[in-house]
């Protein structure tokens, strides 16, 4: 692990108790944190089986609950997000990392890589591509706490497979 | 006309400049022992990446004999003495037009992608197909000169067995016009994320209502449909179309950061479980003519 601020390790930690308590209610287990002005505003887990609506990741949800944030304190959104780090257990995807660009956050700090959806590099490199008109470029520390990310989406792909699920929906999308 | 992979369309160009590679070749000069020759020799020297050529011609000059591949970059002594070394094709033929310049050199066992010679003739889609096409485009076009959402940009998301339209409309950065229309078939399913108005989801409605009584769980997200839009996606608007199963994204315009054909290509992308078909060029002048009517 890389060596950092104990200031990372303990959102981080955070973190993955939002991503156990995912696992616990049987949901995708990737659990993501957004911290502005040193304090938590938002928070989010996958909502896909929920809302039907398989863009629903933790990092959307947790897009939404700023913007809300941002209009209950009476500030300006987009000015809030220019401020945020965003923690999160797993490698954003392609979209997560496409739409951390168009709100502007310029930080993003993630456990393990996301092999099959990876946006911060392992698919493709969306965070730092040359693309101005969807937003500014994002910075990325990856492999925080990773094993414990890795562990929680195996432990959740072997329960997967004890319940057997009829319906393949409920092993999508993380 | 399609965005296909660039492998494909490399392929579909390198017909015309002709790819060879050195085989080795002998004669084979009693037919009556052809089959037990091939059989010995397909089991200790198999044609792993020529597996498209048949092992055997006749001989055009003597027509009692036959030729027989023998190996590619056979380095053994043993085949000096083998007569000829003839150049050949080395890709599999995946179009006709490659097909009958393969056979020129050497004969091939042909499996046609009938998909992509038709895309290739451009008789891809019947004339009834490309009129509901550019219906489907208009509905984009009028969603875009009146939509709340993305500037100028419109969507529509359209079931083509039943063709019916789920179509789509205070700022929010995340709502381009893909991502509305997504949400708004998970809002016609039962679910959605942003509760978005649904004056405009009116044919739609009657077809939930189809989707209710004849299965429980209606479609998984958007199998089966098509989306319209008259820019071309962005990165996270095309990773979101994978991550609804979409199953063709018809666009007008291109866009210089765009992600079906432009930037990327994230719909043959490899590494991603989820692969449709994209179409460009729909109505494009006055797709086109949305987005200059900004600047
Ligand atoms: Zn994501
Ligand atoms: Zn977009």
């Amino acid at each position: 692990m890389v060596t950092m601020d104990m200031e990372h390790i303990a959102w981080m930690e955070k973190t993955f108790d939002l991503a156990e308590e995912a696992l616990k209610s049987g949901e995708v287990p990737v659990g993501c944190l957004l911290v502005y002005d040193g304090k938590e505003i938002a928070v989010g887990r996958n909502e896909v089986n929920e809302t039907k609506n398989a863009t629903r990741h933790a990092e959307i949800v947790a897009i939404d609950k700023v913007l809300k944030f941002s209009e209950e304190n009476d500030l300006d959104s987009k000015a809030v997000f220019r401020e945020c780090i965003l923690y999160v257990t797993v490698e954003p995807c392609i979209m997560c990392a496409g739409a951390l660009r168009q709100v502007e956050i310029p930080l993003v700090i993630y456990g393990c890589a996301n092999d099959r959806f990876g946006g911060c590099g392992s698919i493709l490199p969306v965070h730092s591509a040359e693309l101005p008109s969807l937003g500014p470029s994002l910075q990325c520390i990856s492999n925080v706490m990773a094993e414990r990310a890795i562990q929680l989406l195996k432990d959740f792909y072997k329960g997967q497979n004890l319940n057997a699920p009829e319906n393949k929906r409920k092993v999508k999308n993380c | 006309m399609e965005v296909l992979s660039d492998c494909c369309e490399n392929n579909v160009s390198s017909s015309s400049k002709k790819q060879f590679i050195d085989i080795f070749v002998c004669t084979i000069k009693d037919k009556k022992k052809t089959s037990e020759i091939v059989k010995n020799i397909c089991k200790h020297l198999p044609l792993d990446k020529l597996s498209h050529l048949k092992r055997v011609r006749s001989n055009t000059n003597q027509a009692n004999e036959l030729q027989m591949i023998v190996a590619e970059n056979y380095e053994d002594d043993f085949l000096t003495n083998i007569p000829g070394q003839i150049w050949l094709k080395r890709m599999q033929s995946i179009v006709i037009q490659q097909y009958n310049n393969a056979v020129q050199y050497w004969p091939c066992s042909f499996h046609e992608d009938k998909r992509i010679t038709r895309l290739l003739n451009r008789s891809f889609f019947s004339t009834e197909e490309v009129n509901l096409i550019h219906k489907n485009m208009e509905e984009a076009i009028s969603v875009a000169k009146s939509s709340a959402y993305q500037l100028h940009i419109g969507a529509v998301i359209v079931n083509p067995q039943s063709d019916t339209i789920i179509e789509t409309e205070e700022k929010h950065p995340l709502q381009h016009a893909v991502m509305v229309a997504i949400d708004q078939v998970a809002t016609v399913q039962g679910g959605g994320m942003w509760q978005l108005s649904d004056k405009c989801c009116n044919n739609l409605q009657e077809e939930s209502c189809c989707i209710q009584k004849k299965d429980k769980t209606g479609p998984y997200l958007c199998t089966g449909y098509d989306l319209y839009v008259t820019t071309e996606p962005c990165i996270m608007c095309a990773m979101a179309l994978v991550h609804s199963r979409i199953s063709r994204v018809f666009y007008g315009s291109p866009h210089p950061e765009g992600a079906l054909g432009s930037k990327y290509k994230l719909h043959v992308q490899s590494g991603i479980n989820h692969h449709y078909e994209v179409f460009c060029d729909v109505l494009q002048d006055r797709c086109n003519k949305l987005m200059n009517d900004i600047t």
